[in-house]
């Protein structure tokens, strides 16, 4: 038996087969959904016929399935005592350290004003639009106050039965006649954005496990955000 | 040969490659959702009909009575599902129903003729439910639809006299306790020796309550007695104390954790996305699977309870007419078991009377049975769902499902066994416990009653005129 050709052959094989599985391991979770240009030009300009202005170049053409995880909600009530006098150039870093002190990682932080500052959680770089806290400053005590969702399970595989999430598109002409859509204030639009969020549920007891399912976030230009459920496009709610 | 070792290491190096992709993408859920079980979907596909799945709830087992009870003068049998005995009695017996309600003869008779009938050559059967009898003409496979409409659920099929060559079944209105004679052809002999073969006990075992007064409460033969309580008159009383299996139940759903391969066949029964459904989990480690118009629940005390939000969401039964909704539904536990456990008999029985035969919305309750004897369901009230009193609940409203709720467990013997109490015993235990307040029993049936969990005891269980169940324990 010629070893060397079964050799040759065998590598050949289980490289071909790697390649599969690599190939297919990226593949599995993230499903992406996409529409085609004229989709999206069509629905900017119902959008802007019904007097919602809106320009093509923010509406995303692809979209990434982030999945689904379980989560446990955690109550943040935390003051942490800086070392250092706070100023503005310290303030965040500070804030980084009461942050870490109570495990808490992968967000980003934005100055409300002075004296507040808002968490926002992050998961995997999508935005996770209910997991937030607010750092108050005084003197120097920083408060933290909020809501976050330690992840429980790795994100997995999501949406309708299909697989796939209801594009962005759909969301988008729903929003023209949203129940909280104020027509003379959220007239336009200024980004549009895949996130996470946690639908709410409320059984009369504090749940020890939620869902974190994808999310649309749509931002007006007075900063409202109207959040849809990505797999159903149902509306969730605005903050 | 240095080119040699590069190779094999490479080869080498591409295998290790391989298993671990493969190991990653099988174990980090990335191939299948949560609840798939790789190696039961193997052994599903390459089992080759390992056992036949068993349910004693179909449309031909709800057809099959509750008990017969063989007369013969001075001998008298009671016979319950399951057994060659009680399967060869109750199949003759279902067809000379069927001929009775059939029947265009049919001619009322008074209270008197049905009890003398009884104290024949007699068969008395009885229902676990009172159902339409057109509807019931249904069940037992007859086409008929013009038949009489009146609730039944009682019958007495007696040899009759020597005279004529049919036999008379006896129908007894469970409403108003009017009683029809529908003389039917038949063969005699045959029906006389299967009465002689099957009636083997003395009826000093087993009496009817007439035949101890306990239909009377006034004075009787001269003699003062004071009756605390009037029982129907066909209502059999066992006076003997009898040898009895205790069972245990088993939570086929909850051990530590929730079983994941029973959760996901549940959720695809509910038709929930299995990996798209929102999971929230409680204090008590209940699951709550939500969807855009239901709700369901899983209990580690092994209940689910389904919930539609939207009443014209809930679950579709496929059909317009009562009959058709009502075997849907019967379809739709049956399924859901044999998809979850193959392997497991369920032994199921309906509860609720089936008598609006008209109706889209009903109300449709069944109870688990342990060796043909009725297994109580008595949940009490969590802070996460209320008190459950039937193994399975099923609300059905325009043709669709909107509230279900079953307690899974399965029934094993508890391999010990013990001596149970008589029904005459159990009778005044429950008359010195309460007032029956001018209710009259109308049912004295044996139940298996949960003991110390998860062990339950046989004991007794009496329906009052007024419907209500009370068991003595």
């Amino acid at each position: 038996m010629n070893w060397e050709k079964v050799k040759t052959f065998l590598i050949v094989l289980f490289f071909a087969i790697n390649v599969f599985l690599v190939g297919f391991m990226l593949n599995s979770v993230k499903i992406t959904s996409s529409a085609s240009k004229t989709v999206i030009e069509d629905t900017a300009a119902i959008l802007n016929a019904n007097n919602i202005s809106i320009s093509k170049e923010i509406i995303p053409y692809s979209i990434a399935n982030p999945g689904t995880f379980d989560a446990v909600p955690i109550t943040i009530d935390h003051s942490y005592d800086s070392p250092r006098k706070l100023a503005d150039s310290n303030v965040e870093a500070q804030i980084k350290k009461a942050l870490a002190v109570i495990d808490v990682k992968n967000y980003n932080i934005h100055k409300i004003d002075d004296s507040t500052y808002s968490v926002v959680q992050k998961s995997g770089g999508y935005t996770v639009y209910d997991g937030r806290i607010t750092a108050k400053v005084e003197n120097n005590r920083i408060s933290l106050k909020g809501v976050w969702y330690k992840q429980k399970t790795k994100p997995k595989k999501s949406g309708n039965a299909d697989g796939g999430l209801v594009f962005v598109t759909g969301v988008l002409i729903d929003f023209i006649n949203n129940p909280d859509r104020n027509p003379s204030v959220h007239n336009s639009i200024s980004s549009v954005e895949v996130g996470y969020c946690v639908p709410q549920y409320d059984s009369g007891m504090q749940h020890v496990s939620v869902p974190v399912v994808a999310c649309y976030s749509i931002t007006t230009s007075d900063g409202t955000v109207f959040i849809y459920e990505a797999s159903s496009g149902e509306y969730l709610r605005n903050k | 040969m240095k080119k040699e070792n590069v190779k094999t290491y490479a080869l080498v190096l591409l295998i290790i490659c391989s298993i671990g992709l493969t190991g990653k993408i099988w174990f980090e859920e990335k191939l299948w959702p949560e609840g798939y079980n790789f190696f039961s979907v193997i052994k599903d596909k390459f089992s080759f009909g390992g056992g036949e799945f068993v349910s004693s709830l179909t449309k031909e087992t709800i057809s099959f009575p509750n008990t017969v009870i063989v007369n013969n003068v001075e001998k008298r049998s009671i016979y319950t599902d399951p057994g060659e005995a009680y399967t060869t009695i109750a199949t003759d017996a279902k067809s000379l129903i069927r001929l009775a309600l059939e029947s265009t003869s049919l001619t009322p008779v008074d209270a008197g003729e049905w009890s003398m009938a009884i104290k024949s050559r007699s068969i008395h059967v009885t229902y676990p439910v009172a159902y339409d009898s057109r509807l019931f003409l249904n069940i037992l496979g007859s086409y008929k639809t013009d038949g009489i409409s009146i609730p039944v659920k009682e019958f007495i099929i007696s040899s009759g006299d020597s005279v004529s060559s049919n036999v008379n079944v006896y129908i007894r209105n469970h409403d108003t306790s009017e009683v029809l004679k529908a003389p039917v052809k038949w063969d005699k002999k045959s029906l006389d020796d299967l009465i002689v073969m099957y009636a083997a006990d003395s009826i000093g075992d087993l009496s009817y309550s007439a035949e101890l007064n306990f239909d009377k409460t006034n004075d009787v033969d001269g003699t003062n007695v004071e009756q605390k309580v009037f029982i129907e008159p066909t209502v059999p009383i066992q006076l003997n104390r009898k040898l009895t299996n205790m069972v245990r139940s088993v939570n086929p759903l909850y051990d530590h954790e929730f079983d994941s391969d029973v959760v996901s066949h549940i959720l695809k029964q509910f038709e929930y996305n299995t990996s798209g459904a929102k999971k929230y989990t409680e204090r008590d480690n209940s699951v709550v699977y939500v969807e855009n118009y239901s709700t369901l629940k899983l209990h580690p005390n092994g209940l689910v309870e389904y919930k539609a939000i939207d009443r014209s969401k809930g679950i579709s039964l496929g059909s317009t007419d009562f009959y058709g909704n009502l075997l849907a539904c019967v379809d739709f536990v049956n399924l859901m078991w044999q998809d979850i456990f193959p392997d497991q008999p369920l032994n199921i029985n309906i509860s609720s009377d089936v008598i609006d035969a008209k109706s889209k919305s009903f109300t449709l309750t069944m109870e688990y049975f342990a060796d043909g004897i009725q297994v109580v369901t008595d949940i009490p009230q969590t802070g996460t769902h209320g008190r459950i009193g039937h193994g399975v609940e099923i609300e059905v409203y325009e043709g669709r499902i909107v509230s279900y709720k079953q307690h899974f467990a399965i029934f094993e013997p508890a391999g010990i066994s013990s001596n149970s109490v008589s029904a005459i015993d159990a009778l005044d235990e429950l008359l010195s416990r309460q007032d029956l307040n001018d209710q009259s029993i109308e049912e004295l049936y044996p139940v298996y009653v949960s003991s110390q969990a998860p062990y339950y005891l046989s004991s007794w269980a009496v329906k009052t005129s007024t419907g209500q169940s009370i068991i003595i324990d």
